[in-house]
């Protein structure tokens, strides 16, 4: 049936009940959407694959379960203030914010405890017999005889035997090549710091013994804290839920943590921190994304608007032509929340896309209506003619465009194939309301007479003065044209590609700037790669091969908390034994404090440090530790002042009390190291519970998680890291590994994509004009445009991404609408050199309307989509300057009536205006 | 490079120590006969010390050689080598006995002088008291810095031939004598006597000293 009768037959004869099915196909459509439609972030939309790797995946998911796991970092120089933070958000994590199912800021290593010295490396334990053997004195008469006073007299002592030891007898331990114990003032600046400070005032206990016993305490790991390397980042892991029923699933629990962050940053100010991880990077990017969708969505409608109510002179008219436009994207959404059920960040262009390319529909039918009723027609036979003449045009334009959106159906790519069936059944949804819509909408309020064969200055036969130079000198035109396009042919082979999905996200984002920080200042990532083995001793062997290469900078696994030869190291520990004898165990009460013989000690202590006078003089080659001696002389000297302001009596009493934890903590460190001495070797059963959920699975495999030196993100680190990956297991799974897959993947689609869409435009053009001359010119806005925006690509430095590759299928729609309608019309012109303004009008407008669409992107924050925009923008720009310049001078090139302008005023013939709103 | 910085670390602690040892101007106290011998001998050397006429880096010879040999003359070298050697001196036979208090002297009459040398700052002595018990006595004393800092020094004395010679100093509750009996002991027990003299004669070559004998009884 022709179009003109089916639309007459339907449309026409029931307008109002047409018109009632739409708008309640519209509201069935936005509550729909309302309800249904979420939203993925990229990294989600990206992840499903197929084949072995979707089955390696399936399987760890099966085995360690499918978490979501935000990740807090939390950043200070002080880390004991870190943990106290951890400590406090954790708290308050687990009390009031919903979504968040387990908070995870530190291991339970307390069976972990006595075995610590297994930990340590052979020849630490070695050192540490020597250090024990050394300060055997002092720790056999401080357990004896514990208290303050006795305490900075061994000190003093241990200064004075260094002292005298190495001015009469370092000799001998020197050419024996052994390395003499320095003093080593560091912990007596921090027992003099705790000492000035309890001075001043009571305060929170921090045992100082670690800083006397670095070598067997120095790491705060056995704390069960998940430090970075460095211990500049403190880790805590939050399990957050998704809210299904939510637009933004993870908008509850990230932003509920982000509140107790800021919350308790006011009670530790100069603390950094933010969440980051997978929930915290979707949650922002869907966030952003969601926020810049609507705004481009106002901007492209609004924008669309005012172009077709300026070129239109009338409001009624554009705005039923909108009405029905907005009808279409509304059942193009509601569409994609029955069958798809979410959009991502390539489907957000979604909207300016179908508002882009829709509105064409209604413009080309509208002006057609116009010319219609312009020629004396009433609007009823205006509209059937319109169908007759424009119809087929715009359903043909439709058609090729949606053919080429569909070809994104052949790709391996999830989110491309949703993207090619939402937005290709989308565009065909509008054409649907263009032609249900606004007919009936015209017939029953369109009350604008028609004006007889008034011609309206902007469709008069003429060119722009501009343009036609184009058709004067086309020689000219064409050869400028060839050495642009020879140009921007240079630079298609210097357009790289940036496959680094945190640069889509808006600058500033928290979760990204964060991840982005621990890639730079640690040898962690939220993103690593994922190893499974049988058995300890394999999860060992891969251990040792990753770590041995260049492009890994961590590897974890339930072995690094095992410690390594415990065989060798058990009767290292048994020979400490005996230099702990002497150490008392039993608890003894200490001496009450004497503030005038700590005072004489200090004096004597400080009597050892040089002064600032002496250190002036200091002309030996070696250099002492000045800092530390005039750091020990100051406290020394502050707590002297200290004292002679307070109260010695509330001194006394402070001190006591600082005394007491002082003791308490001494006896409990020195029977953990008696226990120590003693414990056996750790086995897994000793392992905490959290611990071995995390890297043991339900199937008794063993994780190993390893970590990229370089970033994980990149292009260029990423295949490095995941070659050295499945160097050591080519079954390594993992978020780069599937990154890896899928930016190969994506990029092998999107050619297939380009292949698939101009071999099947060509054919659907080739079978429109059965004619390889008009085939050839048809083609030329496309792939001469295609060159250009290539040549703009590098003029504006933009990259390809994965968000922006959307342009190849994209950009077929504008490059084949105007090379058709432009060759049509030459066609029908009789292959007259000179074309009317009007096909450029319809060519400039449509165009216009696409660029307007995609241009909205460009206020997005989200850096992919505004790339998508720009992109968008630039290439459609390139085809239109292609349809107006090269394209016609082409044209008159090849004209068979090439006689110079043809003058051609007043009324025109009904062939020309058909064609012109075809147009 | 961790020994390095140990060693760095140690020889600073000790530098600020050295300073303390000796003073120029002893406070006057009531003095015994012993104390008398401690007061004369800082004296001596002080004056030396800080005689405008041997400063600076021309006269730095001079000025150790003089210091030295006035120690040389105030401790008993061979006293305090026995001491050094407690148990393992009887096992050694005279010609050892004799070649060991040559370098044993040496080192720490070296050693000694140095610390006078490079560290007599202006500080004041107290003489705390003194003991004597029959032939051997000791003189407690406290060295205060320009800010009054105190370091603790108890020189031991014996009786020889009618006078008071020095054979102990104990700095701070440490004796330099039990330092290197420490030492000593640790070496013959884990190596050998023929070792710990190896290690003294290389000391000995490196800081190019020749036998104490010169300068000395």
């Amino acid at each position: 049936m022709r179009l003109r009768k089916l639309i007459a037959r339907t449309v026409l004869a029931h307008p109002w009940i047409t018109l009632i099915s739409a708008l309640l196909l519209t509201l069935l459509s936005v509550y729909v959407t309302v309800q249904r439609l979420s939203f993925t972030s990229t990294r989600s939309a990206l992840a499903p694959l197929k084949g072995r790797l979707a089955q390696l995946q399936e399987e760890y998911r099966q085995a360690f379960g499918d978490r979501d796991r935000a990740i807090i970092v939390i950043q200070s120089d002080d880390q004991d203030r870190a943990k106290r933070f951890a400590a406090a958000l954790a708290r308050r994590l687990r009390a009031q914010v919903p979504g968040v199912e387990e908070v995870l800021e530190r291991f339970d290593l307390k069976a972990l405890e006595d075995h610590f010295l297994l930990y340590l490396s052979p020849q630490e334990l070695v050192d540490l017999k020597g250090k024990l053997q050394e300060h055997r004195a002092l720790l056999e008469e401080l357990s004896a005889e514990p208290g303050l006073n006795r305490l900075f007299h061994l000190i003093q002592r241990e200064i004075s035997k260094a002292l005298v030891g190495h001015l009469f007898t370092g000799f001998l331990e020197e050419s024996d090549g052994e390395e003499q114990r320095p003093v080593d003032l560091a912990p007596l600046v921090v027992l003099l710091e705790q000492l000035k400070a309890w001075t001043e005032g009571p305060r929170v206990y921090a045992s100082p013994w670690s800083r006397f016993f670095t070598d067997i305490d120095e790491n705060d790991d056995r704390d069960g804290y998940l430090w970075s390397e460095d211990k500049r980042f403190l880790f805590v892991l939050a399990t957050v839920k998704g809210d299904a029923e939510s637009f933004i699933r993870f908008q509850r629990p990230i932003e509920g943590i982000r509140k107790e962050i800021r919350t308790l940053q006011q009670q530790y100010p100069g603390i950094k921190a933010g969440v980051t991880g997978d929930p915290a990077l979707e949650y922002d990017e869907v966030n952003a994304a969601q926020r810049d969708s609507g705004l481009a969505t106002v901007i492209s409608l609004v924008g669309v608007a005012l172009l077709v109510v300026v070129v239109f002179r009338g409001i009624l008219r554009p705005l039923m032509g909108l009405i029905a436009l907005i009808m279409g994207v509304c059942w193009a959404f509601g569409f994609a929340a029955i069958t798809v059920g979410h959009l991502n960040m390539l489907s957000v262009v979604l909207a300016p896309m179908l508002i882009g390319i829709g509105m064409d529909y209604g413009i080309h039918l509208l002006a057609r209506y116009e010319e219609e009723r312009g020629q004396g027609y009433s609007i009823r036979e205006a509209l059937e003619r319109a169908f007759e003449g424009a119809g087929p045009g715009i359903l043909q334009a439709a058609v090729i465009t949606s053919v080429a959106l569909f070809t994104l159906l052949l790709t391996k790519i999830s989110a491309l194939r949703e993207l090619g069936f939402i937005t290709g059944s989308g565009l065909l949804l509008t054409l649907v309301s263009t032609f249900a819509v606004l007919p009936p909408l015209l017939l029953l309020w369109d009350r604008r007479k028609a004006v007889v064969a008034v011609v309206p200055p902007s469709l008069s036969l003429r060119p722009p003065a501009f343009l036609e130079a184009c058709y004067r000198r086309p020689r000219t035109v064409l050869a400028l044209s060839g050495l642009a396009t020879v140009v921007a042919l240079y630079a298609l082979t210097e357009v790289g590609f940036d496959g680094n999905v945190l640069r889509l996200q808006a600058e500033g984002t928290e979760s990204v700037t964060w991840e982005l920080k621990i890639i730079k200042n640690s040898e962690r990532s939220t993103s690593y790669g994922v190893i499974l083995a049988r058995t300890l001793e394999e999860v060992r062997e891969k251990t040792l091969a990753l770590e041995s290469l260049p492009t890994i900078s961590k590897v974890e696994s339930i072995a690094t908390v095992m410690p390594e030869d415990q065989e060798r190291k058990l009767p290292l520990l048994r020979e400490l034994k005996p230099v702990l004898e002497g150490v008392s165990l039993e608890v003894a009460p200490p001496a009450p404090v004497d503030l005038e013989g700590l005072l004489d000690t200090l004096s004597r202590i400080k009597a050892k440090m040089l002064t600032p006078e002496e250190i002036e003089k200091w002309d030996r080659k070696d250099t002492p530790p000045l800092e530390m001696m005039g750091r020990v002389r100051r406290l020394i000297e502050e707590f002297q002042m200290l004292l002679a302001r307070h109260d010695p009596e509330e001194v006394r009493r402070r001190l006591s009390t600082y005394q007491g934890e002082l003791v308490h903590d001494f006896h409990d460190k020195v029977a953990l190291l008696a226990r120590a001495v003693a414990s056996g070797p750790v086995v897994m059963e000793d392992l905490p519970r959290d611990l071995k959920k995390q890297f043991i699975g339900r199937d008794g495999s063993y994780l190993v998680r390893v970590f990229s030196r370089q970033s994980p993100w990149e292009v260029a680190s990423q295949a490095a890291f995941v070659a050295d990956l499945r160097r050591v297991d080519p079954d390594a799974i993992g978020d780069p590994v599937e990154g890896h897959e899928v930016i190969a993947t994506m990029k092998r689609g999107y050619q297939q994509v380009g292949i698939y869409a101009l071999v099947g435009v060509a054919i659907l053009i080739l079978l429109n004009f059965r004619d390889l001359r008009y085939f050839l010119l048809a083609k030329v806005p496309l792939l001469v445009g295609a060159v250009w925006t290539a040549g703009l690509m590098l003029v504006f430095r933009v990259k390809f991404n994965l968000a922006n590759l959307i342009i190849i299928p994209l950009i077929v729609a504008p490059g084949v609408e105007n090379g058709l309608l432009i060759v049509h019309r030459y066609r029908e012109e009789a292959e007259s050199a000179v074309l009317p303004r009007s096909i450029g009008k319809g060519v400039t407008l449509s165009s216009l309307t696409t660029m307007v669409g995609f241009g909205s992107l460009m206020v997005a924050h989200h850096r992919g989509a505004f790339s998508i925009g720009l992109l968008v923008t630039l290439g459609v720009g390139s085809v239109l300057a292609v349809s107006l310049t090269l394209l016609p001078a082409l044209l008159t090139l090849a004209a068979k009536r090439p006689s110079g302008m043809k003058e051609k005023t007043g009324a025109r013939s009904e062939g020309e205006f058909r064609h012109d709103a075809s147009s | 490079m961790m020994r390095r910085a140990r060693l760095v670390a140690r020889k600073g602690v000790m530098a600020g120590g050295i300073a303390l040892l000796w003073v120029a101007f002893a406070a006057s106290v009531q003095a015994g006969e012993t104390t008398d011998r401690v007061k004369g001998e800082l004296d001596r050397v002080s004056a030396v010390v800080k005689d405008p006429a041997l400063r600076g880096a021309a006269k730095e010879e001079e000025r150790k050689a003089r210091v030295k040999e006035m120690i040389f003359q105030w401790f008993d070298v061979e006293e305090m080598a026995r001491r050094s050697l407690a148990g393992h001196w009887t096992k050694r036979s005279e010609q050892e006995r004799h070649d060991f208090v040559d370098l044993f002297g040496g080192l720490f009459v070296e050693s000694y002088t140095r610390l006078v040398v490079d560290h007599l700052a202006d500080q004041r002595v107290v003489y705390l008291s003194e003991a004597v018990d029959g032939q051997v006595a000791t003189v407690k004393t406290k060295f205060l810095s320009k800010r009054d800092d105190p370091t603790f020094v108890d020189f031991a004395l014996f009786r020889r031939d009618g006078t008071w010679a020095a054979y102990d100093v104990v700095i701070d509750d440490i004796s330099i004598v039990g330092n290197y009996r420490t030492q000593f002991n640790k070496i013959i027990h884990t190596q050998s006597y023929e070792s710990l003299v190896k290690k003294m004669r290389l000391k000995q070559e490196s800081e190019g000293l020749g036998t104490a004998g010169k300068g000395s009884r």
